[in-house]
């Protein structure tokens, strides 16, 4: 071996490695290599000397302070099964709640009758599961005035069914009470072996009276409470005009009040008449016909001027639906006259 | 106590018996006593910072200090350049010892690394291997070739 072959073992040597025995026979032997094995060595621990000269002092170790966490901002190891659990119940859980909450909340059936022939309701009522009442009324019929009670007794509500046992008497047609129309004369039905009823909401459903006639009724099923004021929607349909107990100013000045009383026009080409003893005849529509002025509804109320004077009309429920305010028609006639002494509240055809 | 206290205490612990090593390794490597401090620093805040990066079975946490010490002092060349930016200051009193540590500070960085952590700090050929992160044979050949360098250099200076 000459010192170029040995050359690459003689760092190794000085580092204590194991060397192939003729590299380190010749390392040992040749005067050459011999002096880079030394020459390492010294570099060595000259290199140890420079270290030692590094007295400088270590500058302090800038570790970031910990903070104190309050107990509630400490984290807290949550195994993988638990989070994946906690994300299952956040989607299963409104879900399940929403059901159960459609499930257990109750329906509403918002029903009315005729009487002698099916068709709207003049009035309607309100019923959850047990209701139980008489109601009675007078009807117009082509015949005459008709009068019957009828005994209404809710078992079961549900969206496509209504329960419920009946019983329809004549009743005299009598108004003890012209305000209320009641015939409280009549008191209470007794309901024995009254068979159960199945209705479909949206039918006409015929209940006997005894002895003659027939009463219609008609109903919906509705998840939210209706809104009924004076036996009608609180809030008319669009294309119906209606005035529920109204008050009449003129020039801000009372000219009457109808506490309790209503009319309404079911379609467009019906009006609401009000007649006011020495005041004349005022007709609301909500079309135009002759004669009348434009008037602005919002609502309860129905503001309007004639001859130079202005009126206001305060109803104690919305006079028409749809988007308010609204445009309504009226006409005042000094000339006709009715029968009635005191003011008179009704609906009729819109004059032409 | 809690355990990020803990952690602190051990690191500031360890930099107080390992931190002038360290230091001294990057000012011989980087040539630069301020970037030293500031490497040695960062050092031991990735410690603090990552404790789990270090693995105790693959070394002891001295060789993992020195490991991440020489990764730290290549960024530091790769972003400044081949040359420290300060210049040096006077080094120490033997005649020998300032030409050999002049010389060194010539070497290339790869070169002054591995014979600063070889001859001063006497790691083992094994443990140059993981900290370097090179098989042995090569440890052995970059031993052989910066020996060399040095020598050369030295020995022009000496002229």
């Amino acid at each position: 071996m000459n010192c170029t072959e040995a050359e690459v073992y003689v760092s190794a040597l000085c580092d204590g490695q194991q060397i192939p025995d003729d590299a380190r026979a010749h390392v040992l032997a040749c005067e050459t290599c011999h002096r880079t094995l030394r020459v390492y060595a010294e570099m060595g621990a000259e290199l140890r000397l420079a270290s030692l000269a590094e007295t400088a002092p270590l500058p302090p170790l800038p570790l970031p302070h910990s903070r104190k966490r309050p107990f509630w901002t400490k984290q807290v190891p949550i195994p993988r099964l638990a989070i994946a659990g906690l994300a299952v119940c956040a989607v299963v859980l409104p879900l399940a709640v929403s059901i159960a909450g459609a499930q257990s909340r109750p329906l509403w059936f918002q029903f009315g009758y005729t009487i002698g022939n099916p068709g709207e309701p003049l009035r309607y009522f309100v019923a959850k599961e047990g209701f139980d009442e008489t109601i009675s009324g007078i009807h117009m019929a082509a015949a005459g005035p008709a009068s019957a009670a009828l005994r209404i007794k809710i078992e079961r509500i549900a969206s496509d069914e209504v329960v419920f046992r009946a019983r329809a008497v004549p009743a005299p047609v009598e108004a003890p009470d012209a305000a209320t129309r009641s015939i409280g004369s009549l008191g209470p039905l007794r309901m024995d072996g009254a068979p159960a009823l199945r209705y479909r909401p949206g039918e006409d459903f015929m209940i006997p009276i005894e002895g003659g006639g027939a009463v219609y009724l008609r109903g919906q099923v509705r998840d939210d409470q209706p809104r009924i004021a004076f036996g009608l929607p609180l809030i008319p349909e669009p294309d119906r005009l209606s005035l529920r107990s109204p008050a009449l100013f003129a020039a801000e000045k009372l000219l009457v009040q109808m506490a309790g009383a209503s009319a309404t026009a079911r379609s467009p080409d019906q009006a609401v008449n009000l007649y006011i003893p020495d005041e004349g005849h005022f007709t609301f529509a909500l079309e135009a016909f002759p004669g009348a002025v434009q008037a602005r509804a919002e609502w309860g109320s129905i503001d309007f001027e004639l001859e130079g004077r202005s009126y206001r009309v305060l109803a104690a429920a919305p006079v028409t639906g749809g988007d308010q305010p609204r445009t309504v028609w009226v006409r005042r006639d000094e000339t006709g006259r009715m029968r009635c002494s005191a003011a008179c509240l009704g609906a009729g055809p819109v004059p032409r | 106590m809690s355990p990020e206290d803990r952690l602190s205490e051990s690191v500031g612990r360890l930099y107080q018996e390992q931190g002038s090593s360290v230091r001294r390794f990057l000012t011989l490597v980087l040539g630069n006593h301020s970037v030293a401090d500031e490497l040695t620093q960062e050092t031991f805040l990735h410690l603090w910072r990552q404790p789990t990066a270090f693995d105790a079975s693959k070394g002891g946490i001295r060789n993992y200090l020195f490991g991440v010490a020489r990764k730290k002092a290549a960024d530091w060349w790769r972003r400044n350049g081949r040359r420290p930016a300060v210049p040096q200051e006077p080094a120490p009193p033997s005649a020998d010892s300032l030409l050999v540590r002049d010389a060194f500070e010539r070497l290339p960085a790869e070169s002054k690394t591995i014979l600063w952590l070889r001859e001063v700090e006497g790691y083992s050929y094994d443990e140059l291997s993981g900290i370097l992160g090179v098989p042995v044979g090569t440890v052995r050949s970059r031993l052989h070739h910066a020996r060399q360098l040095l020598r050369s250099i030295w020995k022009q200076e000496a002229k």
